[in-house]
């Protein structure tokens, strides 16, 4: 343990250090992955899949406020789909929409979630992020976890079933568009899964929040707990489809890099770091103020080897 | 001469105004009933747009039913029903906002009067010294 805090406090050190490059350097390899990705499961527009563009959207993305990217990987969704057909450009035009006035207005820090929980999706963790929503944000969360996985199979059916949509005559425009909204509004798993991570959010908060030791570890196993019984249930219920093999060993994974989070956050809140400029009338003051992280020095115990005497053993 | 005391003073009280203070100060910049009634304002405006967007997708999805029954229609009992279904649906918005919004204006006050509870140590401080 003495060697994890040690190591903890040298990367606190090195991010309190380099905060100011390490912080645009994040947001650009997040934006660098979200872009690449919706490029590598849609890629309809030929122009946006160039490396160029991907990176120099990513270096503005790195320089801007956070919403900027997933302003970006929503502009990239609906050109791609518009490349496709102008119906499923529209479809997620009103998802987009809907999801920004009515509930993002309220939290838009939240709305990273959105970008992030597809990301995980094609990492086959998506269970992180709502074990990690119930650790460090509040409940209400919950909805942008939803909102995400209606977002992740929005596009997962656009891009499942293009043979189907150009099956469609493109004449008939109103048909194209229903065929897209009944694919993915019908969608059992994703119900199945909303519910479940919106569930997950909720219950992690809860527990985490309990006056009890140890509650952020007790919260992600019952969060886990939680997570995999209300897939499986709603699996077999709802007759969607699901991997079950998929869901316990993602879960797991994912508790796993939980427990990791809450080691970083919890214990060591080097995001905490304040830096601070101000004056009086003497003198100019930059201060750089880092929370303590308290080392407990392991204790030393002194063992006496000692000869022992060997006995004269009379035969 | 640095006192050790007020630049721990000054640093919490600049890092609270970096962290939110400023959001805070320029809330606390309205009366209760401004601030919140500006919020349910600008939250039934974004509501109404979100219900034109979803009617007019609505709408393009039934187009062919919508076309077919427009003459046969009864326009106003239609018209009553949407309406009240959006007054029902604003209603229930403006109410998480004022929910929502009532208790950010408290916090914000709460964190406000802290500030300058410090600020007046920090002007005590600067009297002691003279």
């Amino acid at each position: 343990m003495t060697e994890l805090l040690l190591a903890k406090e040298t990367l606190k050190t090195f991010v309190g250090r380099n905060e100011l490059y390490l912080k645009p350097l994040g947001k650009f390899l997040l934006a660098l992955l979200a872009l690449l990705m919706i490029n590598s499961s849609t890629g309809y527009m030929e122009k946006l899949n160039s490396a160029s563009i991907v990176l120099v959207v990513a270096l503005m993305c790195s320089f801007m406020p956070a919403n900027f990217t997933i302003i970006c990987g929503a502009v990239f969704i609906m050109a791609h789909f518009y490349a496709l057909s102008m119906e499923c450009a529209l479809v997620a035009l009103i998802l987009f929409l809907i999801l920004s006035l009515v509930y993002f207005r309220f939290s838009p820090r939240d709305a990273m979630i959105v970008l992030i929980l597809p990301i995980c999706f094609a990492l086959k963790i998506p269970y992180v992020v709502s074990l990690c929503a119930g650790l460090l944000t509040a409940p209400v969360s919950a909805v942008a976890v939803a909102c995400g996985v209606i977002v992740y199979y929005m596009v997962g059916y656009v891009t499942g079933n293009v043979s189907g949509l150009s099956a469609l005559e493109a004449e008939d425009m109103a048909g194209r568009f229903r065929y897209v909204v009944d694919g993915f509004l019908k969608n059992k798993t994703m119900a199945v899964v909303a519910l479940a991570f919106a569930m997950t959010v909720i219950i992690v908060y809860l527990v985490r929040r309990l006056p009890i030791d140890h509650s952020w570890t007790i919260a992600i196993v019952v969060g886990t707990i939680t997570q995999m019984v209300v897939l499986l249930l709603g699996a077999l219920v709802m007759d969607a489809e699901v991997s079950i093999v998929g869901i316990i060993i993602g879960s797991i994974i994912s508790a796993g890099i939980a427990r990791v989070v809450e080691f970083m956050m919890f214990q060591m809140d080097y995001s905490r770091t304040e830096n601070v400029q101000f004056e009086d009338d003497e003198y100019y003051y930059y201060v750089k103020a880092v929370p303590k992280v308290i080392l407990t020095k392991p204790e030393k115990t002194v063992k006496k080897i000692t000869t022992q005497r060997k006995k004269k053993r009379s035969h | 001469m640095i006192r050790e005391e007020r630049v721990i003073l000054m640093t919490k009280l600049q890092a609270y105004e970096n962290r939110g203070g400023k959001k805070d100060i320029r809330i606390a910049g309205y009366f209760r009933g401004d601030y919140i009634g500006a919020q349910i304002l600008k939250s039934v405006i974004c509501m109404t747009l979100a219900v034109a967007v979803f009617y007019a997708g609505y709408i393009f999805y039934n187009l062919e039913d919508f076309l077919k029954n427009m003459y046969q229609m009864d326009w106003i009992a239609y018209a009553g029903t949407q309406l009240t279904r959006y007054l029902v649906l604003v209603t229930g918005y403006a109410l998480i906002t004022y929910l929502v919004y009532a208790y950010r204006y408290t916090k914000a006050k709460k964190g406000l009067k802290n500030y300058y509870g410090g600020l007046k140590a920090l002007n005590a401080m600067y009297h002691e010294e003279a």
